[in-house]
This record gives C-alpha cells, sequence and structure tokens, in this order.
C-alpha cells in the first residue's frame, strides 16, 4: 500500500481535525449512499418495531372479506383468510429481519472467533482452516432440511443451520485480513513489551480487524436474509400461522393470478432490505477500510482520464485548448470527491 | 454470496494492480489511432532544434486539490537539461522531487487531482498541454521511467522477454506492435532485447528472458528495468531513486552501469535522489529542492563543493560521512535558522545546522555491578528446515542458513554497530537477542536470562524489562487506533512497573524527555510526522529503563536531518541512561561515526569484529573492502574536487 507512487494520496487521506459537528456533516457530504442507505434501512427497523402496535393483529381472521385488494381500509389488501397485509407485512418483517440479525450475530461472532485464532496462531490455522474447507462443502440447504426433519422446523433450527453455513465465510475474510496486521511490528512491539499473546489478539488485532469485521457482517446479513426467506419458502423456517416474507410469498403463491399483492409484497420488502444491506455494506467498506478508499478514489481519477488541469486565467491567455479535460465541462472542484 | 465476494476480492486486487507502477510503464494501449511521436501532427516537420535544451521546465506549480483545500506541491520550478546529461534533484521527503518527475511524464495525474501551471517543454513541445493520446505516445518512446521497486514495475506474470519486447516501439508503428510473434519488428525487438540485456551486464539472454520478474534478484530486476527503458531509445530517462531499495554494492554497480549505458546512448536523465553520496557519484548538474521550491542550481561540483544556499549546506553537513567521528552528537538542520538565514536575505557562507552537545551526565552512573554483558554464544538460526516426527515423511524443504554460529560480547554501556547487507543475518541475530525468535541452536545469556531453542529460561517480564526493542519503520510499529501516551504507557503497564497517577506522569516525563511537543500525547501516530513517530518508539523502548536496547534500522525510513535528531537521541540516552545498544544497520558511514565497536555480517557471517577506525582503515577483510569502496561517500568527492 505503501507504493511510493501513492504516498501522496495517501498523505491526502490523513484525517483532519475539527469539531464533532462539522466532521460529521462532512463525512455525510462524502458518503451520500451510505447515509441515506442507512436512514432507510434505520426506517425500515423503527417501522417494523412500531408499527404493530397501530395496526390490526395478523392473526385476526376475517373470512368474508377475504382476497380483498389494496384500498382505504386495507393498504395492501387482504389474503386468502381475510387477514390484513400490511399487518402481516409488518409482522413478517419482525421475524425475518431478526432473523437475519440473529443469524449474522452468531456467524459473525463465531467466525471472528474462529477467523482471529487461525490467523494469529499460526499452529492453530492449519487444523481450523481445514475443518474450515470440510465445512464449507457441507451443503446448507441440505443441513436445514436435515435439522427441520429431525428437529421440526422452528426458529431454533433456521438459526443453527445457518449460522454454520456462515460462519466459514466469515472466518475466511477475518483470518486474511489478522494475517496482514500479525506481521505490523507494532505486534513484536506489543511482544517487547511483555504482554502476552492473547492479550494481544484483543488489544492489538481485534481493534484493527473490527472495522472490515463489521461490513463483512452487514453484506453477511443480506445474505442471510435472502437464504432464511427461501428455507421460509420452502416450510422449513419458522412455521405459520407467524408470519415471515417468506411464507407469506409460499402463501400467495396460490393466489398469483388474482390476488398478485400477496408475492409482490414481502417480495419487494426482502428485495429492498437485500439491496440496502448490499449498499451500505459496500459503501460502509469505502470509509473504514483506507485501502479500498484509496483505490476507489484512484479509479475514479482514472475514469475521468482526464489530463492535468490548468488554471482558467492560464487558458485565457492562448494556451490552445487541446488538453483532454478541457473537452469536458469544468466541474466544480466540490463534487468530485 | 460466494461469488459475490470472490469477484470483489478480484475487483479490489485489479484495482491493486493498476495502481502498481507496470501499468504506467506497460501504457494503456490505443491501437485505433497510431500517432508518431517524432512528427508534428499538424505540419508534418521533425521537431526539435538542436539549440534548445532537451528538458525545459518553466515557472512549474503543481498542486493537489482535496475536497476542501488546495495543497502546492511545487511551486514556480524552472529548471533545464541538455542532451545527454544528467541532473539530480536531490530533497528530503516532502520536498516535491517525486512529484516534479511524475509530472514531466505525466503519470502524476493518474494518482491525484492536479493543477499545473507552466510550462513543461520536451523538446521544444509543451508536454503540458498535450492530449491524453498524444502523451501516451510520448511515454517510453521520447521519456522513458526507472521505478525505485524494479519488482513492482514489472508484470510478475509475464516473463522478461515478452516484456522488454512489448517495450519496443520504432516510430511509425502501433503500440505493442512488436508483441505479434513471427513479425519482422518482433525480431527486430528480439534482438534488441537480447543487445540490452548484454549491455546491462546480463550476458545469459535466453536464461534471463525466459524468467519471470521474481526469480531474478533485486539487482537484476534494476538492470532489466533499465534495459526495458531502453527499449525504445528515449531522448530523456526519469529515474526515481532507482537504487534506494538496493544493497550499497548492487547500488555501486548499478549506477556505474547507468552511468555507462547513459554515455552510449546519449540519454538525458531526470535521476531522483535523497542521498547526496549518490548525486555526487552520478550527477552532471544537481537541484536542491525544499518544501517545493527550487533552492539551488549548479553544477555537481559547484553544489558540492561550494554550497551556496544555507539548506544546501546544512544538507551536506548533516550527510554522516567516513572518518568524521559523530559522538558527541550530529548536526541537524534547524528550521528556524533556516527561515532566518533564508529571510534575513544574506544567504551565503551560512548555514542552517546546530549541533547538540552532547554531554557526559553530570554524576557519572556508578557501574552497577549488577549489570551483565550479554553473551552471543555459538548462536545458529536455520528457517525451512524441518524437524520433528513428520521430517523423515514430508518432501525435504531447502534449508536457509540466516545466522551462522556467530558468537559476540556487548559489555554494559557500549554501542555496538551491526553491519551487513540484506539477507545477511542481521535482523534474524537482532530478534534472537531480544529473544523474539529462538535460535536453532546456540544461546544468548544475558545475566540469569538464557535463550535458547527450548524459549527464554528465567523470568520473561524481567528480561522483557531489561532488554527493548526500536523497529525499523514507525510507521508499522505503532498501533494506528492507539494514542501516544497509550502506547508509551504499554511497557509500563503491562511489565507492572507503574499504574494510575504515576504511570500517567512517567508518560508526561518520557514524553518530554525524547522531545516530544506535550500535546502529542493525545495524537495518533497518522498525525505526526516520521520522526515524531520514531521518537514515540523510542519513549517506548526507554520507557521500562531497559539495560539493553536492539535497535533494527531506527533512522533508515527517515530523511537525513531527523536522522540526525534520532542519533542524538539515541546518543545521549545512552550516556544518560549507560544503555548498551545493538545498533543494526546497513549504513556503514553512519555506524562507522558512532559505534564503539562494529560488526560486519556477511551472509550469515559475524566476518569481523573490530573499532570504527581499524574497520575503516585497516580492515583485512575482502568484503569488508568491498563494502567500503561501495559506500556512496561525499567526502571522497569532495577531496577529490577541492
Amino acid at each position: 500500500m505503501t507504493s511510493p507512487v501513492l504516498e501522496p494520496v495517501a498523505e491526502l487521506a490523513a484525517p483532519s481535525r475539527g469539531s464533532l459537528s462539522h466532521r460529521l456533516r462532512r463525512a455525510v457530504r462524502r458518503n451520500r449512499v451510505l447515509t441515506v442507505g442507512t436512514l432507510l434501512l434505520g426506517l425500515i427497523v423503527v417501522m417494523v418495531i412500531v408499527l404493530p402496535f397501530f395496526l390490526p393483529s395478523s392473526t385476526a381472521t376475517d373470512p368474508a372479506n377475504r382476497l380483498l385488494a389494496p384500498s382505504g381500509e386495507h393498504l395492501l389488501g387482504t389474503d386468502l383468510y381475510g387477514r390484513d397485509v400490511l399487518s402481516r407485512l409488518v409482522e413478517g418483517g419482525r421475524a425475518s429481519l431478526g432473523m437475519a440479525v440473529l443469524i449474522t450475530l452468531c456467524a459473525g461472532t463465531a467466525g471472528m472467533m474462529i477467523g482471529m485464532i487461525s490467523g494469529y496462531f499460526r499452529a492453530a490455522d492449519a487444523i481450523l482452516m481445514r475443518v474450515m474447507d470440510a465445512w464449507m462443502a457441507f451443503p446448507g440447504i441440505i443441513l436445514a432440511t436435515a435439522l427441520a426433519v429431525a428437529f421440526g422446523a422452528s426458529m431454533w433450527t433456521v438459526l443453527t443451520a445457518l449460522s454454520v453455513i456462515f460462519t466459514p465465510f466469515v472466518a475466511r475474510v477475518i483470518r486474511s485480513r489478522v494475517l496482514g496486521v500479525a506481521t505490523k511490528s507494532f505486534i513484536e512491539a506489543a511482544r517487547v513489551s511483555g504482554m502476552g499473546r492473547w492479550k494481544i489478539l484483543f488489544v492489538h488485532i481485534f481493534p484493527n480487524v473490527l472495522p472490515l469485521a463489521v461490513v463483512q457482517v452487514i453484506i453477511l446479513a443480506a445474505a442471510a436474509m435472502l437464504i432464511d426467506g427461501a428455507l421460509s419458502f420452502l416450510g422449513l423456517g419458522i412455521a405459520p400461522p407467524t408470519p415471515t416474507w417468506g411464507n407469506m410469498i409460499a402463501e400467495g403463491r396460490a393466489y398469483m393470478h388474482d390476488a398478485p399483492w400477496l408475492v409482490i409484497v414481502p417480495g419487494l420488502a426482502i428485495i429492498m432490505c437485500v439491496y440496502l444491506f448490499n449498499l451500505v455494506g459496500a459503501s460502509l467498506r469505502l470509509v473504514v477500510d483506507p485501502r479500498s478508499r484509496t483505490l476507489s478514489e484512484l479509479q475514479r481519477l482514472r475514469a475521468r482520464g482526464q489530463g492535468p488541469r490548468r488554471r482558467q486565467a492560464n487558458d485565457a491567455d492562448g494556451a490552445e485548448p487541446r488538453t483532454g479535460e478541457l473537452k469536458q465541462p469544468a466541474e466544480p472542484i466540490d463534487e468530485r470527491i | 454470496m460466494l461469488g459475490e465476494r470472490r469477484s470483489n476480492g478480484v475487483y479490489i486486487d485489479f484495482l491493486q494492480m493498476w495502481n502498481k507502477p507496470l501499468t504506467v510503464l506497460g501504457c494503456p494501449v490505443n491501437m485505433c489511432r497510431n500517432i508518431d511521436p517524432l512528427v508534428d501532427s499538424t505540419t508534418g516537420a521533425r521537431k526539435g532544434i538542436l539549440a534548445m535544451p532537451l528538458l525545459d521546465v518553466r515557472d512549474l506549480t503543481i498542486s493537489v486539490v482535496t475536497d476542501e483545500t488546495e495543497t502546492e506541491l511545487v511551486h514556480e520550478l524552472s529548471v533545464d537539461l541538455e542532451h545527454g546529461h544528467t541532473l539530480c534533484i536531490v530533497g528530503e521527503s516532502g520536498s516535491g522531487k517525486t512529484v516534479t518527475a511524475l509530472s514531466i511524464i505525466r503519470l502524476f495525474e493518474f494518482i491525484a487531482p492536479v493543477y499545473t501551471d507552466g510550462e513543461i517543454r520536451v523538446d521544444g513541445v509543451d508536454v503540458t498541454t498535450l492530449t491524453a493520446d498524444e502523451m501516451r505516445a510520448y511515454r517510453g518512446t521520447r521519456i522513458g521511467m526507472i521505478f525505485q521497486e524494479a519488482l513492482d514495475s514489472l508484470n510478475p506474470s509475464q516473463r522478461i522477454g515478452p516484456q522488454l519486447i512489448e517495450a519496443y516501439r520504432r516510430p511509425g508503428t502501433a503500440p505493442r506492435q512488436a508483441s505479434r510473434k513471427g513479425t519482422k519488428l518482433h525480431r527486430e525487438a528480439d534482438a534488441k532485447a537480447r543487445s540490452l540485456l548484454t549491455e546491462v551486464g546480463l550476458p545469459d539472454t535466453d536464461h534471463i528472458m525466459a524468467q519471470y520478474p521474481h526469480q531474478l534478484s533485486g539487482g537484476m530486476q534494476q538492470r532489466v528495468m533499465i534495459a526495458m527503458s531502453l527499449m525504445s531509445d528515449p531522448d530523456l530517462l526519469i529515474a526515481d531513486e532507482p537504487t534506494t531499495a538496493l544493497d550499497v554494492t548492487t547500488q555501486a554497480e548499478i549506477l556505474t552501469l547507468f552511468r555507462r549505458v547513459q554515455k552510449e546512448h546519449q540519454t538525458a536523465c531526470v535521476f531522483i535522489t535523497h542521498d547526496m553520496g549518490v548525486a555526487a557519484e552520478i550527477a552532471d548538474r544537481i537541484a536542491v529542492m525544499y518544501q517545493g521550491r527550487l533552492v539551488e542550481l549548479g553544477t555537481a561540483r559547484e553544489v558540492l563543493t561550494a554550497p551556496q544556499h544555507p539548506y544546501t549546506r546544512a544538507l551536506l553537513e548533516c550527510v554522516p560521512q567516513l572518518g568524521v567521528r559523530r559522538r558527541d552528537g550530529f548536526p541537524t538542520i534547524s528550521s528556524a535558522m533556516l527561515k532566518a538565514a533564508v529571510e534575513g536575505g544574506d544567504v551565503s557562507g551560512v548555514s542552517a545546522t546546530e549541533t547538540v552537545r552532547i554531554t557526559e551526565p553530570a554524576a557519572p552512573i556508578d557501574a552497577d555491578a549488577d549489570t551483565p554483558s550479554v553473551v552471543i554464544d555459538r548462536v545458529s538460526k536455520v528457517f525451512g528446515g524441518r524437524s520433528g516426527p513428520l521430517a523423515r515423511v514430508l518432501p525435504p524443504k531447502q534449508e536457509v542458513h540466516a545466522v551462522k554460529e556467530v558468537s559476540l560480547e556487548i559489555p554494559p554501556g557500549e554501542f555496538f554497530g551491526l553491519v551487513g547487507e540484506s539477507g545477511s543475518g542481521k535482523t534474524t541475530l537482532g530478534r534472537i537477542v531480544s529473544a523474539l525468535q529462538p535460535p536453532t541452536s546456540g544461546a544468548v545469556r544475558f545475566g540469569e536470562h538464557r535463550f535458547d531453542q527450548d524459549g527464554l529460561h528465567g523470568s520473561e517480564r524481567s528480561f522483557r524489562q531489561r532488554v527493548q526493542m526500536i523497529f525499523q519503520d514507525p510507521q508499522s510499529s505503532l498501533d494506528p487506533r492507539h494514542t501516544t501516551a497509550r502506547i508509551i504507557a504499554e511497557p509500563l503497564r503491562e511489565l507492572g512497573l507503574a499504574r494510575g497517577a504515576a504511570l500517567r506522569r512517567r508518560v508526561t516525563e518520557l514524553i518530554d524527555e525524547v522531545g516530544l511537543p506535550a500535546d502529542c500525547a493525545d495524537r495518533l501516530p497518522s498525525q505526526l510526522s516520521g520522526g515524531q513517530r520514531q521518537r514515540v518508539a523510542i519513549a517506548r523502548a526507554i520507557a521500562a529503563a531497559p539495560q539493553l536496547i536492539v535497535a533494527d534500522e531506527p533512522t533508515s525510513a527517515l530523511d537525513v536531518s531527523v536522522q540526525g535528531q534520532v542519533m542524538n537521541l539515541l546518543l545521549q540516552l545512552q550516556r544518560s541512561h549507560n544503555i548498551s545498544f545493538l545498533f543494526i544497520t546497513h549504513n556503514l558511514s553512519l555506524v562507522l561515526s558512532v559505534a564503539d565497536r562494529v560488526g560486519v555480517m556477511y551472509k550469515g557471517d559475524l566476518i569481523e569484529v573490530d573499532s570504527p577506525e581499524a574497520i575503516r582503515t585497516s580492515s583485512t577483510h575482502q568484503y569488508t573492502q568491498r563494502l567500503l569502496a561501495a559506500n556512496p561517500d561525499l567526502s571522497n568527492y569532495q577531496r577529490r574536487n577541492s
């Protein structure tokens, strides 16, 4: 990373100081995608938590009003038992988002521990990573099916199966980062200072790996949500009548022709959340990882493919407008970064 | 999910590759347009007027724009260069020398949002006004470039031969046309590559051209780079610190080669270096840059023997010289004196250096009876060999003997210098002495402590308290997420030497003792300068009041003037705390000017231990003599030419 050619850029990327609110405002301006994505995701979470208190019960059946189209009374219509789809959507969001978060937490924590240990203790590495390889080779859906058949489909079987599937992915990414941090001489300096190996792992390596782990975990949440949805759809996840977005789609499938909103609404909800998770994860990576930040800035510069800019005053007095960038409209400096 | 991450990884890797110099060397190809750099596209006339200098830089100002600020990196620089001559641009880090070089070949715009002002005329054509396509035709064919890291500049997945051939371009042909096999151009390029490889001292061309870059040694890679930069016979060659990453003996060979090749091809050269000794070896003319400004320009002889500007003078005084003892302190550049000298108007005859006299402690430390010597007893270290129960089953690995039966004793309070080239085993020995890596055989004894292949015998805590280490690169030896105060407090806390208010008081003392401003305590390493970072590392090393400090190249990542400050600090600490030093370095001039005794390591052997004076004047060992001869040294030049 410290290619001699890159040094000037690295210097520019150094953190500048200022008041907290000023820094926050600047961070928001620099990362519009991240800000908008996080706000939208936050909004969804708040809605899912708060709305059920104001909506009709999601389990109240009303056979007289089954399969109603969206209207003022039922904003998103009703399903085949006459239940309000909006209520079920929000309630299902609790289950689906909640599952995604739980799976992420379990797989993230386990993967983080395994990754850190195998990255730092070389002796453990050979064994742990071979176990992870074998683990990764095991088909996840079959594991989930087997667990569901053996213990009955429930939250716990899904949680176990999906945590098991995702752990090795997290572990691999974390391990590769730990390998990089462990070669830095501040790790040796800590040993010279008399710090124990486990303490070094938590005092020096963990904080330096954490930002990447957070990014990894957010992107993991998107994948967890997708697979959780698929399992629910197959009837291997949380069982009806508790709604989840996956089993809502499964139930609505039979009425796709007459009541398409039964499938479209939860489908859109899944797409939206997965998209936002991915977006937030990717843009957060640009913020926390100096390497990818520098690289993305470099990429932007090259993509523009311009020559060196010359000052307006200089251009005015006769320098012929042959410079590549002069063909493009001059853009305000602020928007370039 | 897996696919997503994989593709992302490749994407990042691709971007990283892109960032390496090799992609700019391989110059993005445009097969559709064919621009002949030698013929003016509008008039069709051949460019170039004889009386004109080849390179003429006028009032060049380069600034980089970030979202809020504009930083000026180079300010109104004017230099020129005749055909076939060498111009050395000398300066410390941040002086703008690399920025200038990259701007001449217009590569800087790829790595930073840059504004330029002024002219850069190459053979009469202002390259700052060329379009991207026209500029592409200039790179390689008219302006060649050699980077510092040869391995980074060569494509790791291609053999040397095709890479050389790719760089060949005759006027009127498309870029990379020579790569097409079976054509006349390809045969021509092949012959050219072979003759150049022979010329740069790699006569076994068949073998070399079939190798991948990583299979060559650092010196050979740099030779290949020189050959490659000459494939299209450029008029102007830009070399950015081409020898900095090499060992002194290799550096001397490459410099000689460079000068010869340049004379034969009549290529003009802009040579960037931070090392005045290298400049003395190679330059016809020297330009000294300071904080983005040109402070002095003249012939090598004028600048090196009769410098006019106080900064140049100060820089020359700071360079360690053979035969000049600096035990009482190195001169350092004082920015206040420099400012005063420049603003005072009269800049002749003034120098901006100050020498701190390192004084003996008022009360001589009573030679602690319990301070033992460090005894290194027949220590060896072998890497890569197999041992244990599986040794017979698994295929044998090649063994590397990093350290071979080295024996040495360092008495208390001695400043022992260990010098050697890369791969000589000096760093491995340092790591063994500081108990970071167990030896394969032999032992290190320090009082009641003993460190051998079974690890450390005796209390680790008390050993760590007595032996500390300073690392080469302060950027990597300080945790980027810890504040200065926390870094310095680490050994005190871990070794249980202080806590609470006493700890804070001690940290404040240490910050003051190593000459850091008090407000550094709460800063992160990224907010400090290179010299300040190394001071933090030194404060950490002395925090536990050790009796021995192993310093592994503590100044090689620093500028000369900062090197002086750090050396002064180390010397001061050695006197005031009676610390012994194992000072590991590749810089012969530096170590000979400060050490009490010097050991020379070569391929794992400690071949010689003697006083600096004896090493310099009466060494009988062949390798030491080679090292001395290769050492780029200013005093020789000044003696020869004044």
